[in-house]
């Protein structure tokens, strides 16, 4: 359209410098171009307007379609399982307007457990969905079919989901592809996993380094720990906090090994005579060695105290004790776990060492000592819940709630993936309608998915003794029971 | 009349209004509730005593409630609606209530007394008085608007951009207070170019283009055939006496709803609904104008069919129109296809040769995909013919998702070499994917 470049170039000169002539235009134009400028009574504006106004009819009357063979679709395959139910598709449409990430990874469970998958339309809705939460990528993957794995080709921000081997995602995918490829297989190839990680570890950034340790299991180095401890030699701070994380998990690092060796000299077994020499009875030797290793101040190990009445030494010593797994006293004072439990209690700080057995009971997953923390009324042992099975977590929760209600409710909220049983339901409900600042629209929002329908019928039970919050429960009970409605139009959705 | 929940929700006139009317849609909510052939009625508990009366007229689409809220329709009406779409056998009562019928019987009445105010003479003398005055007024602006037009190819377009918006508006208001509100219009969509883009230049001589054929048609509407001569009036801003038009005999058939624009210009929402004849195979466009939820008198949604009597306004290219009745609403027809981008050229070199100064319009074609090719989407035909997808075109992913590589039916909107979908065909059901 050569022509119309020509009059587009004399309209940016403007007419007091340049007139378009009979030969910048299509030779179509020319009889028309004649009588216009043959025109003695219009001047050279009126002239250019007018033969400016006939090129833009002639582009625009003989506009075409562009004719190639080369602009070619590859079409996606056939979808091989069958879509969700119309009823489906609308609960689903639902949750997303409601922006529920509860809901959402509910649906997608069972959509998924069904083998069924979205209808067309709704996967890019759900593709940005699965781009901002990680969560539920897996799901979202499950449920797309081939047609979703086939239009996340087109949009950079959907590559996580398009069905690359694991192989090629490590090489080259994005750093969030790596890292995941990494971490699912940490967990079922450690080996592949640790032998990628250190093939192209020298060519990863700082910031790279940090963000693929990050998250890994540390089982994944336990068989073999020379290449994680070497390591500790890594220029970046970031990069060395990351491996010391990993390492003091695993009993046989280095590190746990010290924190170990200064432990064996400062606690020991010494027998005491009681009852004017008629008896005797063990009790525990406790002090720091003399010459107590440096290193272990370089690991995380803090040398003053930070609770008020806890001397330095004690506080050395109680970080310690969480750092190491706590079946390595059954050796080393050669006394069964609640011994050992109770010689610690007998210490005048005994409460402190006691909390950090818990800790380290958690921490290094040793079930032989979980029973006797989780019969403990003292403490309320974070990571050692995380190792029970609902069926036993529940009804020790609901022991713990009178006096840890604000600990349990958040552990529920934070750490269980399971819908809640009812009873436990029933006393968080309690709690929470009276903490309607912590416990809002938001945060069922996110939590649905744990509160089971049977409890809707039932929210009016909770309203707070306290007048002024009736009206703030009033309008969080409402929405609870939108979104347990929704869910149970999900669950019928899918029976 | 039986709409799909996205047709109920493509009339809701807001998000807000969207989200709550789906909160309402629960039987829970609802008192009362009811359904026969003219009408859709319930009663909502809100929170004053007396619950809210909805009612939801079924010929042509109109609402009614008795709360407060401005917004039109009401979260109520959208509400009742949803209900009503997903549990049609809870509505058991058939009987109409007084309060719907008392409702029912009034617009039946205003309708005939609309009939009647028609029937009342005009004074012819003064109205052509009035008309004289009007046209003196518009030529003084005409001449003022060329002499702007005719200043800005002397002087060069090179420096329109540093202008600013000043330069435009003040135009714009010349237009208005001469009376020509439809060069106004011109002269801003002039000054709303986008500098920052490539090839501003060209846009911006198509639309200086258009004023000065609107201008040249003016200076010469004596030699004009008639209906292009309107056409000419139209754009300047003359109005049309719609109860005038509605006298005229119409086309009445079954209209598809292809796409629905809302634009806000200036706290008045305009409604562009782009609508298929199809027993006629004509396209038209019914614009609704309302200010604060205020002054819509149809509810259309995309994918929605309606019986109707549409008249034409005058033009050489007839598109825009009025709805003269509305009969009832049916479930949706056969439509005739382009079958190329060819067939659509062709049919697009007429209209510009009968109305040059025209801008984009509504297609149906068969077996369209999206395809990606020098570095941009297109839409093919099956005869390997292209034009270009409009950019910043927001439904991309869906258009895709949908079509999944496959020909699909679809209703573009667009003009030369540029198009946007305004829906798609999966089977007989319509898919809306307009911007």
């Amino acid at each position: 359209m050569q022509f119309w470049t020509n009059i587009v170039q004399t309209a940016l000169l403007g007419t007091d410098k340049k007139q378009v002539s009979a030969d910048e235009l299509t030779e179509d134009l020319n009889t028309a171009y004649t009588i216009i400028h043959s025109n003695t009574t219009t001047d050279k504006e009126d002239k250019f307007l007018q033969t400016a106004a006939l090129a833009f009819n002639y582009r625009q009357s003989g506009a075409q379609p562009l004719q190639t063979t080369q602009a070619v679709m590859e079409a996606a395959p056939a979808e091989t399982q069958a879509y969700c139910s119309p009823a489906a598709q609308q609960v689903l449409l639902d949750i997303l307007a409601e922006d529920s990430a509860g809901l959402l990874n509910r649906w997608l469970e069972l959509c998924a457990a069904k083998q069924q998958i979205v209808q067309p339309a709704v996967l890019p809705a759900l593709l940005n969905e699965a781009a901002q939460h990680n969560t539920f990528r897996p799901l979202a993957a499950a449920c797309m079919g081939n047609r979703g794995k086939w239009l996340s080709r087109f949009n950079p921000s959907w590559q996580f989901a398009a069905d690359k081997p694991d192989e090629d995602l490590w090489q080259t995918g994005t750093p969030e592809q790596r890292k995941r490829v990494l971490l699912r297989l940490a967990h079922t190839d450690p080996a592949t996993a640790r032998s990628w990680l250190q093939e192209t570890w020298t060519q990863e950034n700082a910031a790279g380094r940090t963000e693929l340790l990050k998250g890994l299991p540390p089982e994944m180095f336990a068989d073999d720990l020379t290449w994680l401890e070497g390591l500790q030699q890594d220029k970046s701070i970031k990069v060395k906090e990351e491996v010391q994380h990993l390492l003091k998990q695993l009993p046989a690092s280095s590190v746990v090994q010290q924190y170990w060796e200064v432990l064996q000299q400062a606690v020991t077994l010494k027998k005491e005579k009681a009852l004017l020499g008629l008896s005797s009875k063990t009790v525990l030797y406790i002090q720091l060695p003399e010459n107590i290793d440096e290193r272990i101040f370089k690991t995380g190990i803090e040398k003053t105290s930070s609770q008020k009445g806890v001397s330095d030494e004690d506080m050395i010593l109680s970080r310690l004790i969480s750092a190491v797994p706590p079946h390595l006293w059954e050796a080393h004072l050669q006394e069964t776990p609640a011994n050992i439990k109770a010689l610690f209690q007998k210490e005048k700080v005994g409460a402190l060492f006691v909390n950090a057995l818990g800790l380290a009971t958690g921490r290094f997953k040793n079930s032989s000592w979980t029973a006797l923390f989780l019969d403990d009324e003292q403490g309320f042992y974070h990571d050692i819940l995380r190792l029970l099975p609902k069926k036993e977590l529940e009804p020790f929760l609901l022991k713990r709630f009178a006096k840890y209600a604000d600990l349990a409710m958040r552990f529920l909220a934070e750490e269980t993936t399971e819908e809640w049983g009812l009873e436990i339901t029933r006393t968080f409900m309690q709690h929470a309608s009276r903490d309607a600042y912590r416990y809002n629209r938001a945060f069922y929002k996110a939590h649905i998915h744990l509160i089971p329908v049977h409890i809707a019928g039932e929210l009016n039970k909770y309203v707070p003794k306290e007048e002024y919050l009736h009206g703030t429960w009033a309008g969080i009970s409402d929405y609870i029971q939108k979104l347990l409605s929704l869910k149970t139009q999900t669950i019928k959705a899918f029976q | 009349m039986q709409l799909t929940e996205e047709q109920i929700l493509a009339l809701a006139p807001d998000e807000s209004s969207k989200k709550s009317g789906k909160d309402l849609a629960n039987p829970a909510k609802w008192v009362t509730k009811g359904v026969n052939e003219a009408a859709l009625w319930g009663e909502c508990q809100g929170s004053g005593s007396k619950p809210y009366q909805t009612q939801v007229g079924l010929v042509n689409m109109a609402f009614k409630c008795s709360c407060p809220s401005r917004k039109f329709p009401c979260k109520h009406g959208l509400g009742l609606l949803l209900l009503h779409a997903r549990h049609t056998t809870t509505f058991t009562d058939h009987e109409t209530p007084a309060w719907v019928a008392e409702w029912l019987d009034k617009r039946t009445k205003r309708d005939e007394k609309k009939v009647e105010k028609e029937s009342k003479p005009v004074d012819e003398a003064a109205q052509a008085k009035r008309k004289e005055a009007r046209e003196q007024g518009v030529e003084d602006g005409i001449t003022e608007l060329l002499l702007w037009v005719k200043d800005i190819v002397r002087n060069g377009i090179l420096n329109i951009p540093e202008k600013g918006p000043a330069f435009f508006e003040g135009m714009a208001k010349r237009m208005v207070d001469a009376k020509a509100p439809g060069l106004a219009g011109m002269v801003r969509a002039l000054g709303d170019t986008d500098f920052y883009v490539e090839g501003w230049q060209s846009y911006f001589m198509d639309q200086l283009l258009r004023i000065y054929l609107v201008i040249a048609g003016f200076n010469n509407r004596a030699s004009l055939p008639g209906p292009l001569a309107e056409d000419i009036r139209s754009w300047i801003g003359f109005t049309q006496n719609q109860e005038a038009l509605k006298t005229q005999t119409g086309i009445t058939d079954t209209w598809l709803v292809l796409g629905k624009q809302t634009i806000d210009e200036d706290n008045l929402l305009v409604e562009r609904n782009w609508l298929y004849g199809t027993g006629t195979n004509q396209y038209a466009l019914v614009l609704q104008f309302s200010v604060r939820g205020q002054g819509i008198t149809f509810s259309f949604s995309p994918g929605m069919s309606v019986e109707a009597e549409l008249v034409f306004y005058p033009s050489a290219q007839p598109m825009r129109a009025i709805i003269k009745r509305q009969l009832s609403t049916s479930t949706i027809p056969p439509y005739q296809v382009f079958n190329n981008w060819q067939q659509v050229a062709a049919a697009e070199t007429v209209a510009y040769a009968a109305l040059p100064f025209s801008t984009e319009r509504p297609f149906i074609l068969a077996q369209i995909t999206p395809v990606q090719y020098a570095g941009r989407w297109w839409l093919a035909d099956d005869q390997q013919q292209l034009v270009q997808l409009k950019d910043n075109y927001k439904h991309l992913y869906t258009l895709l998702a949908l079509s999944g590589g496959q020909p699909l039916n679809m209703a573009v909107l667009g003009k030369e070499n540029v198009y946007e979908p305004l829906g798609v065909w999966n089977g007989a059901h319509y898919i809306n994917i307009s911007n």
